[in-house]
């Protein structure tokens, strides 16, 4: 039965409710069920609607293996779309009712797969093939489809209340934009669209921004203008605007200020192309629908996922959360600290502690197409680095020390016959002297340069892990003194343009770790060698159980477990949080559930640990952990512009000890702080001391 | 320099000041006898020993030898520069915790381990480095008896290719009995097995000795993975690098014999990537070294109380500071310098302590100018066990002060008095 239910029923409800909420590009189960029942207040319509997204859903999961995907409702919206102009149109005749919903299933199924290969979403395309399909159908003659095409508020449950002459006093803009979103979903009405206005605020600060901000603007250029002399009211092509601001203001690409200028430029073309679509498919006697907005869509989309500059707004990529915000937030969060889901490890190349005597874009030779590279030597406590007077490449600290292997990878480029130079010389002919190339993955290659003649441990073709020897510093090429020059690169052939890569983590100066980040000049660096107690606290196998109980929460139990794309996070009855552990330090990825617990404490606490004593890191929260409440509201609609909002969070590791705290920094401005401490006893996590201002309480793990 | 035939020419300034601060000024300050630490120096010396292995193995750890200078001011350096300790007995693994070293960063070796001393490592999660079976069954007992699972080395001896093989603590390599303890330890199942701990002697002048003895120690390390499936956290080294201090037997001085950090790391290190571990598998490397650290940041001040001849007319100088406060005089030529300006003429002396003892005597033949009574004398590289091993005997024991690196100077442990030593007389 459970087997069943997860298997099928789960997958099938999740994807039917989903399946509503796609309409307007959100991935929330509540905003599904509210556009669900405001499509129902015109229940025939609203009925062939829910009918067509259950067939289309059952159909998908009797025809697809990849349930999760179903879930996602990405095969429904088509159809639900279908069923409403069905109901619309023709509400008469199941057989035909069937074929339409299973035509449109096919062509949604064929279109996603095409629209994964092409990188273009699909977005409603089956359903306007569908729909100019009947159309013709209908065309063609016969009494198999009769057409009914006036809008009839008297299909309607509430009468009178929806007639628009109720609602005469709301400014016209805004009426219009109600009435537009309304047609998205087949509601001819201000009411309706008023409810799914409220509802989409609710769901989507940003959304809401830029569905107003696109429709206003197209507003204000053409509605006025003599739009009436088209034939239809701005109101019927009006949602092209808000679909098109939404899908390419704040779906597919993130939220910021480049995407709401390129909204805003995108809405005159949107307008040309609603006007020549209308003219162009009127010659088949077809309505253009929404076919402005994909085709709008669908072109910006194709032209963003080209390699881009920086002008260009960023898309929004492999991971899309919930919402805009949540999208935005876990962007901002990720990109300043963890590796990609590649789980690519990556050190330095040296043992112990080197310092950086020339950094990224440095002032001798790291300059133009090989600017990103470093030039590393070892410095005694007085900052000199050699010993005696210097006047012998032994007396350099580096000289002969082991280089190694930034990451596991591939020997793909080796030199290991250029002779070092004496002192103050230099070898302008092989300029990287005797080096080695690893290559990582397709197109990352790291090369070391400089190395000893002869010293080098491996030939090409031989597999290396990390931190596995190379060769040994060394004098060699354009180096008057012993050093090791370091860098990423784009392809084997040593001296190819570098690549802006960041290290996984590193420790710089005295304890301060720095994760996902890039040496600057004069740091001195080191790698980070996990602490063994720490690593053993923090390794959390899947399948394990940890109990425990709090004060303020009383008893919890979270399972470990893993999802499809193997993330790992914690699992309680009310709550999940993602996490990651790459052996040299503990990160929290996300949170999702209720924060009503402890659980969500020891995400706070523990959000980043790096396995080392006396180690210290600074990091942010993402602001999708932040409780609901009107400072989040504005925070959200100005998210585009600017955060005015962060949670910092620090972290002090001490023997038996993670000491921590985070708090609410307003305009760079910090508030009350929560600390944890949190106490690790033979190699496991034994309790969390949490202090909220004056308020102090306990979480204790059992087992 | 180059040393001449007969080594080299070893006091040719005279030491006015130690890291700044003037000779004068701190006798006159602290007394005479006085010892004297670098602060500085200290902290050089961890750091290039630190920088010397760190930047070739990728796991290291020191752990400082508190036999060899206890001293609470000293250990803190070591601790704050990130050294574990080691002690050797109750008393020192006290003192270790009261300087703040966590239960586990503290190494227990010592073959004098008492029951007491073991429930209390235990306890506090100790590193215990088992020397014999009887304390191996003793230890299981406190295991029992305390249901908990102490955290365990095993001591192993094995032939470094010195000519005087230590064979005395722990269990020897070469025949099987580091084996046997081995398997019985992982057999028995109730210790956490972490490591194995060696220390082929001391003073060791050659790194070839430790290279032998880091290859056993890593093979051993392997064959515990391989055939018993125990990962080892660690395989320590022990001490026994040399100072720069010249034995007594020795033809060159100190300075020319002894190898650097850097000489030992690279036997060290290169010996263990001869065993073919994994990069990411590589034990960690403990080094307990205590003298080559410490011994030339301490100097013994000294004055000049009387000069006469012997009855073959040699010249016999008799100085403030005796074997009772230096008693590595036994065995090491140590160098001295004078504290004030001198004049050309140099004569063999025989230095002899003010102690009332015909066998108190600091250099049997040393080369010195000549010095009048209340001249000053700068004994060097006495850092290493004299403030340990030191003797309240016939005199006091003198101040033992620390010249910081901001230049102030402070004391480590005060000069004693005669009620100190009254106060634990009882009748």
């Amino acid at each position: 039965m459970k087997h069943v239910w997860q298997s099928y029923l789960s997958p099938l409800l999740k994807g039917i409710v989903l399946s509503y909420s796609s309409i307007l590009f959100s991935q929330s189960l509540w905003f599904g069920v509210v556009l669900m029942l405001v499509t129902l207040l015109c229940p025939i319509i609203g009925l062939y609607g829910l009918a067509s997204c259950v067939i289309a859903n059952l159909g998908a999961c009797a025809l697809l293996k990849d349930k999760a995907k179903v879930s996602s409702g990405i095969f429904g919206f088509n159809a639900v779309f279908t069923g409403l102009a069905f109901g619309l149109f023709c509400p008469s005749r199941i057989e035909i009712f069937f074929a339409v919903t299973i035509l449109v299933l096919l062509l949604t199924i064929w279109m996603e797969g095409e629209s994964e290969r092409l990188h273009v979403p699909f977005f409603v395309f089956p359903f306007l093939v569908c729909l100019w399909t009947l159309f013709l159908v209908q065309q063609q003659g016969g009494d198999l489809i009769a057409f009914n095409i006036e809008f009839e508020a008297s299909q309607s449950l509430f009468g009178d209340f929806l007639d628009d002459e109720n609602w005469a006093f709301v400014p016209d803009v805004f009426a219009s934009f109600f009435k537009s979103l309304g047609l998205i979903i087949f509601q001819s009405n201000i009411f309706g669209g008023l409810l799914l206005a409220v509802a989409l605020l609710c769901f989507s600060r940003i959304a809401f921004l830029y569905s107003f901000m696109g429709f206003s603007f197209g507003y204000l250029l053409y509605a006025t203008d003599g739009w009436e002399s088209y034939g239809v009211p701005f109101s019927y092509y009006g949602f092209n605007f808000i679909l098109t601001s939404i899908a390419v203001g704040c779906y597919y690409v993130l939220p910021s200020k480049k995407s709401i200028a390129w909204t805003l430029a995108l809405v005159p073309i949107q307008f040309f192309v609603v006007l020549a679509s209308m003219r162009f498919f009127s010659f088949f006697f077809l309505p253009a629908f929404s076919f402005p907005f994909c085709a709008v869509s669908a072109l910006f989309v194709y032209v963003l996922g080209r390699e881009k500059s920086k002008l260009a707004p960023d898309l929004a990529g492999y991971y899309k959360g919930a919402s805009p915000e949540e999208t935005l937030y876990v962007y901002e969060r990720n990109r300043r600290g963890v590796p990609l889901s590649c789980g690519m490890n990556v050190g330095l190349p040296f043992m112990g502690r080197w310092t950086v005597s020339q950094g990224v874009e440095g002032e001798h030779t790291h300059k133009g197409l090989w600017r990103y590279a470093w030039d590393f030597i070892v410095q005694d406590e007085r900052g000199t680095q050699y010993k005696g007077s210097g006047s012998m490449l032994t007396d350099y600290y580096c000289f002969r020390k082991p280089v190694v292997a930034t990451a596991s990878g591939l020997v793909v480029a080796i030199m290991d016959d250029v002779e070092d130079n004496r002192l103050g010389e230099v070898d302008n002919v092989h300029n990287w002297g005797n080096y080695v190339v690893l290559k990582h993955a397709e197109g990352l290659y790291s090369a070391v340069c400089h190395l000893e003649k002869g010293s080098l441990t491996s030939k090409v073709g031989d597999w290396v892990e990390k931190g596995d020897i190379l060769a040994l510093c060394g004098n060699s090429g354009y180096s008057p003194f012993p050093h090791l020059h370091f860098q990423f690169q784009t392809s084997p052939i040593m001296g190819s343009p570098t690549l802006d890569f960041r290290l996984s983590s590193f420790v710089s100066n005295e304890g301060e770790v720095v994760p996902y980040g890039r040496p600057k000049l004069g740091d001195s660096v080191s790698n980070l060698l996990p602490d063994e107690e720490l690593l053993a606290c923090y390794t959390f196998p899947i399948g394990k159980e940890i109990r425990l109980t709090s004060d303020r929460y009383g008893q919890e139990r979270w399972t470990v477990s893993m999802d499809a794309f193997g993330g790992t996070f914690f699992e309680t009855a009310k709550a999940k949080a993602w996490f990651l552990q790459d052996g040299t330090r503990f990160r929290f990825l996300r949170y999702e559930g209720d924060k009503q617990c402890a659980l969500y404490h020891f995400y706070l606490s523990n959000y980043h640990v790096p396995f080392l004593k006396d180690g210290v890191l600074s990091d942010l929260l993402s602001l999708t952990e932040m409780k609901r409440g009107v400072l989040k509201f504005f925070q959200d609609l100005v998210s585009p512009f600017f955060v005015f909002i962060r949670i910092p969070y620090e972290v002090r590791v001490k023997e038996s000890m993670v000491q921590s705290s985070c708090h609410l920094s307003l305009f760079s401005k910090g508030r009350d702080a929560v600390r944890y401490d949190t106490m690790i006893k033979r190699q496991q996590i034994s309790a969390i001391d949490v202090k909220e201002g004056n308020k102090t309480w306990k979480i204790l793990f059992l087992s | 320099m180059l040393p001449g035939k007969v080594g080299t020419d070893a006091y040719l300034s005279p030491v006015l000041d130690i890291d700044g601060v003037s000779v004068d000024r701190l006798m006159r300050d602290f007394g005479s006898p006085l010892f004297v630490f670098s602060e500085q120096k200290i902290h050089s010396n961890i750091q290039s020993a630190k920088r010397a292995f760190s930047t070739r193995y990728p796991k290291v750890q020191f752990a400082w030898s508190y036999k060899t200078n206890y001293l609470d001011g000293v250990c803190k350096i070591f601790h704050e520069e990130g050294s574990w300790a080691e002690v050797v007995s109750g008393f020192e693994l006290e003192k270790a915790l009261q300087n703040g070293v966590d239960g586990s960063h503290i190494l227990f070796n010592g073959p004098s381990k008492t029951k007491e001393d073991l429930q209390k490592a235990v306890r506090l999660g100790v590193y215990i480095h088992i020397d014999n079976l009887d304390e191996l069954y003793l230890l299981s007992e406190v295991a029992d008896e305390e249901s908990e699972r102490p955290k365990v080395a095993v001591r192993v001896n094995l032939d470094a290719g010195l000519s005087q093989q230590w064979d005395r603590f722990g269990f020897n390599y070469e025949n099987g009995q580091a084996w046997d303890t081995l398997s019985k330890i992982v057999e028995m199942g109730k210790l956490d097995l972490k490591g194995i701990h060696c220390h082929i002697g001391t003073f060791i002048l050659s790194t070839k000795a430790y290279a032998v003895a880091a290859e056993k120690m890593a093979r051993l390390a392997l064959e515990v993975f391989q055939k018993l499936r125990v990962r080892l956290e660690y395989i320590d080294l022990g001490g026994g690098f040399a100072s720069h201090n010249t034995l007594k037997a020795s033809y060159l001085g100190g300075p020319d014999v002894a190898p650097s950090f850097d000489d030992y790391a690279e036997a060290v290190a290169s010996a263990i990537y001869k065993v073919p571990f994994k990069t990411s598998e590589l034990p960690m490397l403990i080094l307990e070294t205590g003298r080559a650290l410490i011994d030339d940041a301490g100097y013994l001040l000294s004055t000049v109380l009387s000069n006469k001849r012997s009855a073959t007319g040699r010249r016999y100088t008799v100085i403030d500071a005796g074997v009772n406060l230096l008693f590595t005089s036994f065995w090491y030529d140590h160098k001295i310098s004078p504290a004030q300006p001198y004049s050309k003429y140099f004569e063999d002396v025989t230095l002899f302590g003010p102690l009332c003892m015909n066998i108190d005597m600091i250099r049997e033949f040393v080369c010195l100018p000549l010095l009048n009574r209340g001249d000053h004398l700068v004994i060097h590289n006495v850092g290493a066990y004299n403030v340990t091993q030191w003797m309240q005997f016939i005199t006091l024991r003198p101040n033992v002060i620390m010249v910081k690196r901001d230049g102030d100077c402070s004391i480590l442990h005060e000069a004693e008095t005669l009620s100190d030593i009254k106060r634990k007389e009882c009748l």
